[in-house]
């Protein structure tokens, strides 16, 4: 009895290391293939590393700056420009929420909004360097003008996506306006909020990056700069690929995230 | 008001004690939407009735006579344009907690589990949560989902969420159960089933219900009165008293009389439908 019982556990345990979801082992057995062949490129001569580099020496790179802690002190100084702006553009919910929820509010300022997400806002680069100087505000501000939108935009179309059936149920059970707002819009709303959160964190990534390549001495932006000036392709590909290891495990830990504010839509 | 009990079926004789006030009283209706425009429909006209405490009044009448509206109109979600309700004598302006309604497409909050749905209507009275506990509880079993409280809708079969409307309606323990095709959505099995159960709760739970159907069958059963609708405007043209004694099983269906209702009614309907057909709406 024992014996079959011991037997069937370490068959589970078994399971559970073979049982790599497919949905990483694909794309890692694509991403192995790719970096083995690109590697060979970079033996075989056929790269020129002042054009271009390799999976190897960008690792080394990567080690380097790990090492010496560099990477840690742009890291650092990206990551509170990021915040801070990104904190300045939750702003973006309460206004979608009301924008989305009286429709006055909406008419008066939706061709602005939409005006102002389409522009391509990065132009705006040098003119905020001339308001806020070359130091951190001038990116904080950055991150807050491109982030504030998609999360404005989103959360106002989350309310007026609302089901007209939850309402009138709310309604009927004696809902008081207030309550409507509280117990079914808003809920209704968070997908969609959520959604505009993310493609904001694509676009604050992007605004920090830029406004430190064009002014600046710190911040990832500027060591992405500061590395093409010197024709250090494989550090200044380092970098990049930083940025994108950083990029994947935010969009990840939005999903998780998504999950705790929304399980109903993941059951 | 034509009486359609002299066609044939002669036990229509007893009739509810019209002594008391009635529990629900309308008082010629109207709902004009669009009232001067030139997208003016006129919904329903001159609505009038009344309805006892312990009745099953079901509705019917062709798709598009107003039905919907009728009951919405009871519940106080559409004002009438003109007329008055009445609920145990007193107009209403409103919804209220003496009506409850389950609604035709569930209308449950996705992102509230079972539980939080079948609370819905206490919660928003302020009510916490500890007093409601077994009155939610109690909801949850009578409709048989007990253990999916925590189950979110989608993960629920269009029968189980139903229920989850209906217990959402009981449980804020109304006077009257307004209930709007609550079976439509659901496959004919479990309707049928559902249809007997919902008897059980309602003789166990004594409570006066509006029901809208445009199943003869499902009305037949269900019901003390039939109320028969015509097409735009929705008129109540005639009422059907249904004089089979409950507890109605699915045996029920088989006994004559049972056809016989279905009959009449039937024919009835077939006017009101060719009429609609001949303007071109069916």
């Amino acid at each position: 009895m024992q014996k079959t019982e011991i037997s069937v556990r370490s068959a589970s345990l078994n399971n559970k290391v073979k049982r790599i979801p497919p949905s990483i082992s694909y794309p890692m057995v694509t991403l192995i293939i790719i970096l083995v062949i690109w590697e060979l490129c970079g033996w075989l001569n056929w790269i020129d590393p002042f054009m271009f580099s390799w999976p190897s020496k960008i690792l080394i790179q990567m080690w380097d700056f790990t090492l010496s802690g560099e990477v840690f002190k742009h890291l650092a100084v990206s990551a509170i420009e990021v915040s801070f702006g990104f904190a300045m553009a939750l702003i973006g919910i309460p206004i979608g929420l009301m924008m989305g929820y009286w429709k006055k509010l909406e008419l008066a300022f939706d061709p602005f909004v939409t005006a102002l997400y389409t522009t391509p806002m990065i132009a705006l680069t040098p003119l905020f360097v001339l308001w806020f100087g070359l130091e951190t505000l001038s990116k904080v501000m950055m991150v807050f003008a491109l982030s504030i939108f998609p999360i404005l935009i989103n959360t106002m179309s989350g309310v007026k996506m609302t089901d007209a059936s939850l309402i009138k149920a709310a309604r009927s059970y004696g809902a008081s306006e207030f309550q409507i707002f509280k117990e079914v819009i808003f809920p209704s709303a968070i997908p969609l909020i959520i959604t505009g959160i993310r493609l904001a964190i694509g676009r604050a990534l992007i605004a920090v990056v830029v406004a430190e390549m064009l002014s600046g001495n710190v911040g990832i932006g500027f060591a992405i700069r500061h590395a093409s000036e010197l024709f250090q392709t494989a550090e200044y590909l380092a970098y990049v690929v930083v940025l994108m290891i950083v990029s994947v495990l935010l969009t990840e830990l939005l999903k998780i995230l998504e999950k705790k504010l929304a399980p109903w839509r993941y059951h | 008001m034509l009486k359609l009990c002299a066609i044939g079926v002669s036990s229509m004789t007893k009739t509810p004690p019209r002594t008391k006030t009635p529990i629900l009283k309308f008082d010629s209706i109207n709902v004009i939407y669009n009232e001067g425009k030139p997208n003016q429909v006129h919904a329903l006209k001159d609505v009038s009735g009344e309805i006892y405490e312990g009745e099953f009044i079901s509705i019917i009448g062709p798709s598009g006579c107003g039905k919907s509206t009728f009951l919405h109109t009871l519940d106080g979600l559409i004002p009438p344009t003109s007329g008055t309700i009445f609920v145990n004598g007193s107009p209403v302006h409103g919804p209220d907690r003496d009506r409850a309604m389950v609604f035709q497409d569930f209308a449950l909050m996705p992102w509230q589990t079972v539980y939080q749905n079948v609370a819905f209507g206490l919660k928003l009275e302020g009510k916490p949560d500890r007093k409601i506990r077994d009155r939610v509880m109690h909801y949850i079993k009578l409709v048989g989902l007990e253990g999916f409280e925590n189950k979110y809708p989608h993960q629920l079969s269009g029968g189980m969420k139903q229920r989850v409307g209906i217990a959402r309606g009981f449980a804020v323990e109304p006077k009257i159960l307004l209930m709007d095709e609550p079976f439509s959505a659901i496959d004919e099995q479990t309707r049928e089933i559902m249809q007997e159960e919902m008897l059980k709760i309602m003789l166990h739970e004594k409570k006066t219900v509006v029901f809208i159907t445009h199943s003869i069958d499902e009305a037949v059963f269900l019901s003390t009165r039939i109320f028969l609708m015509s097409v735009r405007p929705g008129q109540i043209v005639d009422e059907v008293k249904i004089d089979i004694p409950y507890p109605r099983t699915l045996e029920t269906k088989a006994l004559p009389e049972y056809q016989k209702y279905k009959q009449i009614i039937w024919n009835h309907l077939k006017g009101e439908v060719r009429r609609q057909y001949r303007k071109g709406e069916a």
